[in-house]
């Protein structure tokens, strides 16, 4: 990563001055790479923009509009393929506003877009990133 | 005067054919690669210098990088690394282009649907053939809801393939609608102090009123670029998320 070099190179200018630099910079490369390695948990992530309320009411709208619309499109191909106009339109007309519904209500319980809803049971770190979840 | 819609005809600049096939070089294509040359030299320039204290230029593309960097560890973990630069450009793409459609006289790409769905149709094939390829056919559990009664499994199985298929069409409708609605509502606001003025005599002060819900609307478009070139990266983000690590 950038920080590990730029960090490195005041130290090697440093290295003439003091000479034990050399191992400071080698705990400092082991704590950037461990902190890549396991980003903090509940660490309040920079991915986040002020601007979530607004966000989340397009989400809503679209999230609706395009299960019914979806739905009703699924439903129709099968008609054309199927031959039976407009017996899987309506039938799925119906299932894609409930699919809508159902991702709406799911990214308001900050479930987030995970598909297959029902028990909130996470892993550990699974909960922080659903955290964001919320936010999308 | 012109419609407020006007400013999104597609408008062909260089006209080509191929195999029958109409491929010609529109405005909107034009404004797509413009975008792409912005932001490749705006990044190549920014990160020439290397500072280690970085100046105005080198700072904005750092935040932008660690901004996305943030954004796919916190979103998808370790395994989203190998992503990181699809994500990355996804992003740059995005933002220089709906910032760009803010310029005057200049297209908006993003406000046509067919540019923001084949965006997230190719995430979607993407992010389906991840999941397949990582977790075979256990990816179809992805539509089976853990601990759901099994009278309902058939009927929420139908529900969860719906779900499923509904995220490219909310992904680029959201994005190309807050386009679409942005850009139209500032035209339509400018016509109207246009028409205002041009009403002259006792009706010309009234022009003002709709001139500075102009200046604000305009401030509220520049955050909705951002925020739209964000909120769909993110998605991608999530939806990543899930197919590498299934419920």
């Amino acid at each position: 990563m950038n920080i590990v070099s730029d960090k490195a190179k005041p130290d090697k200018q440093g290295k003439r001055e003091h000479g034990k630099t050399d191992v400071d910079l080698k705990t400092r490369i082991a704590k950037a790479e461990h902190d890549f390695t396991n980003p903090a948990k509940g660490k309040r992530s920079r991915a986040e923009l002020p601007a979530d309320a607004l966000a989340l009411v397009g989400r809503i709208a679209t999230e609706l509009v395009a299960g019914t619309v979806v739905g009703t499109f699924i439903g129709w191909l099968l008609d054309q393929w199927l031959g039976t106009i407009p017996l899987f339109m309506v039938i799925l007309f119906f299932l894609g506003t409930l699919a809508g519904m159902m991702n709406i209500w799911r990214m308001a319980t900050g479930q987030g877009l995970k598909l297959g809803y029902l028990e909130n049971k996470q892993s550990d770190d699974q909960k922080s990133e659903t955290d964001d979840d919320k936010k999308g | 005067m012109h419609s407020p819609v006007e400013q999104f005809t597609i408008k062909a600049l260089l006209h080509l054919e191929l195999f029958g096939y109409d491929i010609s070089f529109s405005n909107s294509a034009l404004f797509m690669i413009l975008t792409v040359l912005l932001s490749t030299i705006f990044l190549t320039f920014a990160m020439r210098g290397r500072q280690m204290v970085p100046g105005r230029m080198q700072a904005s593309a750092e935040m932008m990088y660690e901004f996305i960097s943030d954004m796919v560890s916190s979103n998808v973990g370790n395994a989203g690394r190998p992503y990181f630069p699809f994500i990355f450009t996804l992003f740059v793409f995005l933002l220089f282009g709906n910032m760009l459609g803010l310029i005057p006289y200049s297209y908006t790409f993003t406000s046509q649907i067919v540019v923001t769905f084949v965006l997230a149709a190719f995430i979607f094939i993407g992010v389906t053939l991840i999941a397949i390829f990582k977790h075979g056919f256990h990816f179809l559990s992805f539509f089976v809801p853990p601990g759901a009664p099994k009278v309902l499994i058939p009927f929420l199985i139908v529900i969860e393939v719906v779900s499923y298929f509904v995220r490219p069409v909310s992904l680029s409708v959201r994005l190309f609608a807050n386009m679409l609605a942005g850009h139209t509502m500032l035209k339509v606001f400018a016509g109207l102090a246009v028409m205002i003025t041009g009403a002259g005599g006792v009706y010309a002060p009234g022009a003002i009123l709709p001139f500075l819900a102009l200046v604000g609307l305009t401030g509220l478009e520049v955050l909705v670029a951002a925020l739209q070139a964000y909120v769909f990266t993110i998605l991608t983000c999530m939806y990543l998320n899930d197919a590498i690590h299934l419920h």
